[in-house]
């Protein structure tokens, strides 16, 4: 685990607490925020109800979703990713990954599977306000219609150039977006860019 | 653009999947005993149809999956989607002049 004092977000240079709010302005169509230090462990492992989904939900306390495109758990708090037929994403809002791949190492021993601490790969942000599907659809191929992309699923897809994981959190709507660390600068301000015609708040991390 | 009924994910956007090439290419079991031309055939040589093709799709930027899919090559129609290892459904050929 990284020592809290060396951990800097990806974004640090462009001193976003400076003009941060605390929520959206009256007249933005959408909102940036930064979440720049949320755990994300890759799990692998075969599909079904077997002996690998019952060890990640006695690790996690959630179960294990069978779905391309389902989460299980709360979009707050801990949850479960379905990425691809053997392919999940716990992820947590708390930065601290080590108990949790504790537990998982422990339930998952002598099975043909893996949990890796990915947390550090990953850089999260989320968008929100009034005109946030506007603004995802033109950096995205995705049909993100409620009706095919409602609040409670996810999908991996491109963002511009940039591959993301991305869930949608509410139909307020709210979206929560996962790029490469590296991709950070080029994805916030691809968004900050497109955003432009709409006006674009940053809410503070 | 392509839109490719991945069989995991649903109908996605072709810039989401990388291409694999033709399907059911299968490698010599002993490739030493195999002439140059032989060789160069299975590593170089592949169909290029005007009408129906197998190949191999991969969902890159989505469940990373690889799979095949039967392609009409003029009209850019997908007849099927069907996953790896498969025997390759059984399809009318179509050729054009
Ligand atoms: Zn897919």
């Amino acid at each position: 685990m990284v020592e809290d004092f060396l951990r800097q977000s990806p974004l640090s240079h462009l001193g976003l607490a400076t003009h941060a709010r605390a929520e959206i302005a009256a007249d933005d169509g959408v909102a940036l925020a930064e979440r720049p230090f949320r755990t994300v462990i890759t799990l692998r492992g075969p599909g079904g109800e077997g002996a690998f989904a019952s060890a990640v939900e006695q690790a996690s306390g959630l179960k294990l979703p069978q779905e391309v495109g389902a989460i299980t758990g709360e979009a707050e708090g801990r949850q479960l990713l379905c990425l691809g037929p053997d392919e999940w994403w716990l992820c947590d809002g708390n930065s601290d990954a080590e108990s949790l791949l504790v537990a998982l190492e422990d339930e998952l021993a002598g099975q043909f599977a893996s949990a890796v601490d990915t947390s550090d790969n990953w850089f999260a942000l989320e968008i929100s306000g009034p005109q946030a599907t506007d603004l995802l659809a033109k950096a995205c191929p995705l049909d993100l219609h409620p009706r095919s992309f409602p609040a409670g699923r996810c999908a991996r897809s491109l963002l511009s150039k940039a591959p993301m994981t991305l869930q949608k959190l509410d139909e307020s709507p709210r979206f929560r977006i996962h790029v490469r660390r590296s991709f950070a600068d080029y994805a916030w301000r691809w968004l900050s860019d497109a955003g432009r015609e709409y006006g674009v708040s940053v809410l503070s991390a | 653009m392509l839109l490719i009924d991945c069989p995991h994910c649903g109908p996605r956007s072709e810039t989401e999947f990388s291409y694999g090439g033709e399907a059911h290419i299968a490698r010599p079991l002993d490739p030493a005993a195999l002439s140059d031309a032989e060789w160069a055939d299975y590593v170089f040589l592949r169909d290029n149809p005007k009408g129906l093709i197998r190949e191999r799709w991969m969902h890159a930027h989505g469940c990373r999956r690889w799979f095949n899919v039967a392609r009409d090559t003029v009209t850019y129609e997908i007849l099927t989607v069907y996953p790896m290892g498969a025997e390759p459904p059984d399809l009318p050929e179509r050729r054009y002049p």
